[in-house]
């Protein structure tokens, strides 16, 4: 029975992670995983896999053994010993495939994050395209505000915007500042890059309220000490912790 | 009788029931459990979402196969490609420009079509080709980098060049079947057509075999991504990123590592080119499309070892050449 099982394992993971994908489609958090562009041909492949599951089900009428001999096809499949290579694959498969069912969907933790940052580059930006922002800056994202910290570094150019935008933290290479960073997806949670402003905080290592997802506002300064990131830094006004979106990253 | 009976009425219900209990157990677990908010957790999202990312293309890939091998008679393919073996692999080629299919979808179609006569060689050829001259591929590479640096141009005659390079390696081989797997020699020895099955029988019967060659070598690939992508530090592999030498191996490596989808690593690698030469991010997006953790674990599923062993080979060198040169004279 169970060298059964595990030779089943390709259709029956297809069909559980199709199920899964519709699950998650059917929640709006398929966003935890891909890029919206990809939903509607997620779930259009999903239902056409589960209708191909159905028709495996009802219609597969294998050839009878003595057909396959017959036909040259060798042994019947269940008189083969099972290699330890599909026990393993198989072990993996399966508890790979159970925890894809009960793991709650996750954004990916700033560990991620702090593996990436430092070497992933900004978002390109040229100062001409400043002018195109012409909405409120308090709507701005991480990512929008990066790209503006990309594009000029002018003191003046930010006085009197007020920063409002949500995160998580991770650490800088100053103790005195951290990074508010969201991950940006181009196609899915693979290719996350994280994207941050940093944030001028003494002490904020000690602050138990600063985990998880936070929500900062406040303005642009002139950094005492330029870091990596570079002259400017965000001195919060006010920060509060909140519940982690539905959709995790920004795209 | 009757026994066998209810056990096949039991046995065309068992499935949808068990989905259903899938959806409830999910419902109750979600509801009970929280995430865990660790590396561990990063490794398992990185995993599904490549994999949540790659079903969808895996399911019309094995769609296409069992098209081709159920609905499209073997006599009509081979009317309407040339005779002539380059020609041949040169339309071929260009199969990837009608079939909308990304790298890991192709590996079903690849399979489905020796399943129809191609040839080794052939199979390789499409296999490599159509990722790159697929139309979205290069929309997306357009939009990133216009005709900067010739890297729209260069990448799309580098695939094309080495998917035949390599087809007309492998086609060279005097034992063809030694460059494929035994069970997939054994299983495309008699075709399904031939096998004594009404249509809807050969439909399931397909997608049962494809399924059950390619989803597992899918899920242990998009681990093993996951696990690297938690264990190596990008910065390690970045850092290397300033020499025009190795520059080049460093980002061949990175896409070796992350196995991006070949329809949008254009605009995944597209911030790296502030500080990466275009020799390197041309051998970035001509490798990523064709070898990768993902679409090695794949190819095992129907290529012997050694054979995967020459495509990874001529690939990389390939690559690195191309990196080299452009880096050199640019």
């Amino acid at each position: 029975m169970w060298a059964k099982a595990i030779r089943l394992r390709g259709p029956v993971s297809i069909a559980i992670l199709i199920t899964v994908s519709l699950a998650l489609a059917w929640e709006g958090k398929l966003g935890f995983f891909i890029h919206p562009r990809y939903n509607f041909f997620t779930v259009s492949m999903g239902v056409v896999g589960l209708g191909l599951v159905l028709i495996a089900t009802i219609k597969r009428n294998p050839p009878h053994d003595h057909d396959r001999v017959a036909a040259g096809m060798g042994l019947p499949k269940r008189t083969r010993r099972l290699s330890i290579w599909e026990g393993l694959s198989g072990a993996v498969v399966a508890v790979f495939v159970l925890l894809a069912v009960v793991l709650p969907p996750a954004a990916l933790t700033s560990a991620t994050a702090e593996n990436r940052s430092a070497t992933v580059p900004a978002p390109p930006e040229s100062e001409d395209s400043i002018g195109d922002i012409s909405v409120a800056f308090e709507s701005l994202t991480v990512r929008d505000w990066a790209r503006l910290l990309v594009a000029t570094q002018d003191p003046s150019f930010y006085r009197g915007k007020t920063f409002n935008a949500e995160g998580s933290i991770i650490k800088s290479t100053d103790p005195d500042v951290f990074l508010l960073t969201r991950f940006v997806v181009t196609c899915c949670a693979v290719d996350a890059a994280p994207v941050s402003v940093p944030v001028f905080l003494p002490g904020w290592q000690n602050d138990p309220l600063l985990e998880g997802w936070i929500r900062v506002s406040g303005e642009f300064h002139t950094a005492e000490q330029p870091g990596d990131w570079g002259a400017l830094v965000l001195v919060p006004r006010e920060i509060r912790q909140e519940e982690a979106p539905d959709a995790p990253y920004l795209f | 009788m009757t026994r066998a009976l209810v056990i096949r009425a039991v046995s065309r219900v068992i499935v949808p029931l068990s989905l259903l209990v899938v959806v409830g157990v999910r419902a109750w677990s979600h509801a009970t459990l929280e995430p865990i908010q660790s590396e561990l957790q990063d490794l398992f999202t990185l995993s599904l979402s490549l994999l949540i990312e790659s079903l969808p293309f895996i399911t019309l890939g094995i769609s296409l196969s069992i098209i081709v091998q159920v609905f499209v008679p073997a006599s009509w393919m081979q009317k309407w490609l040339p005779r002539g073996k380059f020609s041949r692999r040169a339309v071929v080629s260009l199969f990837g420009m009608v079939l909308p299919v990304c790298e890991c979808g192709n590996v079903p179609l690849a399979r489905g079509l020796m399943g129809r006569g191609f040839s080794v060689g052939d199979s390789v050829t499409f296999l490599l080709a159509a990722p790159i001259v697929n139309p979205v591929t290069i929309i997306t590479t357009y939009q990133a980098f216009g005709f900067d640096d010739g890297i729209l141009v260069t990448r799309i005659i580098a695939g094309y060049v080495i998917a035949n390079l390599l087809g007309w390696l492998l086609s060279n081989h005097p034992e063809p079947e030694k460059m494929l797997t035994r069970r997939f020699v054994r299983d495309c020895e008699i075709p399904i057509g031939d096998q004594g099955m009404t249509k809807p029988q050969q439909i399931g019967s397909l997608f049962i075999s494809e399924s059950a060659a390619l989803m597992p070598a899918l899920i242990l690939g998009a681990l093993i991504a996951g696990v690297i992508q938690v264990g190596i530090p990008r910065e390690t592999l970045i850092s290397l990123g300033t020499d025009p030498v190795i520059s080049v191996v460093a980002l061949m490596a990175l896409a070796f590592v992350i196995s991006v989808c070949a329809n949008v690593d254009a605009f995944y690698i597209l911030p790296f080119a502030q500080i990466f030469l275009p020799g390197s991010i041309i051998a970035f997006l001509v490798v990523g499309p064709l070898i990768d953790i993902k679409m090695l674990s794949l190819l095992r599923t129907t290529y012997a070892p050694r054979t995967i062993g020459v495509i990874s080979a001529v690939v990389g060198l390939s690559a690195f050449l191309l990196g080299m040169v452009i880096n050199s004279v640019g």
